[in-house]
């Protein structure tokens, strides 16, 4: 059972993924906010498993509310504009309705959220990976994660604050990735999908770096961003 | 006050409506209720922030008017709603006047139909 709340600032829209809500024998719904600034307390106490979120109130945004919390649930946005793909898709949420949300598209929504709350699915523990660093074992934040480098019996692990040495081949750390965030686009750099800034013929710029692409790697991309 | 003639869209959506309340009337007349009360105020706001001009505060309530509205598969008053908050995002209210007239004809239109849909006596 998921535990559910839903976030709008509309009191129609939030009824009615209420009464969805209520109709659906895998969800129990714990709280309704008719503000982000309100769904940021109920958050910090209650554990939500699945949150359907209006992107435009007042006071707070939908998404400045998923930007602010450090750790998230599974996240359905729910809006009248579609002009939030991207950004949505940056902040890795499960599913995005557009309002009037419909009854087929919530189940959909609920289904894939289902899927990645599953073992094996795509959600907590699969967001973090521990590797081997200077003897130790730590903690990766694959989130953080931008892109990684072969040196050797090592990798370098690039990530937004800096980088790290890593004991670990690229084909053993390749298999523990998420496929869906991760591509390799040469026998030595891998890359992740969603910071890829523009690609051409032989090379991709992953936030500000240049990494080579291989022929290989180069169609693997081109066949994953299509997927997009 | 009688609604202008708007032929394309619908005054309510019934297909939207049944969708919405996936066909619980009980529902339907909760919702309906909450929509008139909410509307009501909303388009008292509305039509202070197109009398003071000020752009920002009537695309976000015609953004929220539109959301509710096209729950209820209310087409015409959600569309207007569409019209007035593109309108007020690029700052040209030369006619908000006139569409905040049409969002009242509009929402009474609506009102009358759901109420009468669902079997609610009107106050």
């Amino acid at each position: 059972m998921m535990r559910c709340a839903v976030v709008d600032d509309d009191e129609v829209c939030r009824r009615l993924l209420m009464h969805y809500i209520d109709q659906h024998e895998g969800l129990r719904l714990v709280a309704s906010c008719a503000s982000a600034i309100e769904a940021a307390n109920v958050l910090r106490r209650e554990g939500i498993d699945l949150l359907f979120l209006d992107v435009e109130m007042p006071g707070m945004s939908g998404l400045e509310l998923l930007r602010a919390m450090a750790e998230r649930p599974q996240v359905v946005l729910v809006t009248g504009k579609e002009g939030y793909a991207l950004e949505a898709f940056d902040l890795e949420v499960t599913d995005y309705l557009l309002k009037p949300a419909q009854h087929a598209a919530f189940l959909r929504a609920v289904a894939r959220a289902e899927r990645r709350a599953a073992p094996g699915g795509r959600s907590g523990s699969d967001r973090h990976l521990f590797v081997r660093h200077e003897g130790r074992l730590v903690k990766l934040d694959l989130a953080q994660v931008r892109r990684i480098e072969a040196r050797g019996d090592y990798v370098y692990v690039h990530t937004a604050s800096g980088s790290r040495l890593v004991h670990s081949t690229m084909k053993a750390l390749e298999a523990k990735l998420p496929p869906d965030d991760f591509v390799r686009v040469h026998r030595s750099h891998i890359v992740r999908v969603d910071q890829i800034v523009d690609l051409d013929e032989a090379t991709v710029v992953v936030g500000r770096d240049v990494v080579p692409l291989s022929e290989a790697g180069r169609a693997e991309l081109l066949r994953r961003l299509r997927t997009l | 006050m009688m609604a202008p003639a708007e032929p394309d869209v619908p005054a309510i959506d019934y297909a939207q409506l049944e969708e919405s309340t996936l066909g619980d009337n009980d529902f339907g007349r909760e919702l309906t209720a909450i929509f008139v009360q909410q509307t009501h105020e909303q388009l008292a706001r509305i039509r202070a922030a197109q009398a003071a001009g000020n752009a920002a505060a009537l695309r976000a309530l015609t953004h929220r008017l539109k959301g509710g509205a096209g729950a209820l598969g209310a087409g015409r008053l959600s569309a207007e709603a569409a019209r007035l908050e593109e309108e007020a995002e690029r700052g040209e209210l030369g006619a908000a006047g006139g569409r905040v007239e049409r969002l009242e004809a509009f929402f009474d239109e609506a009102r009358r139909e759901l109420e009468h849909h669902f079997g609610v006596a009107a106050p």
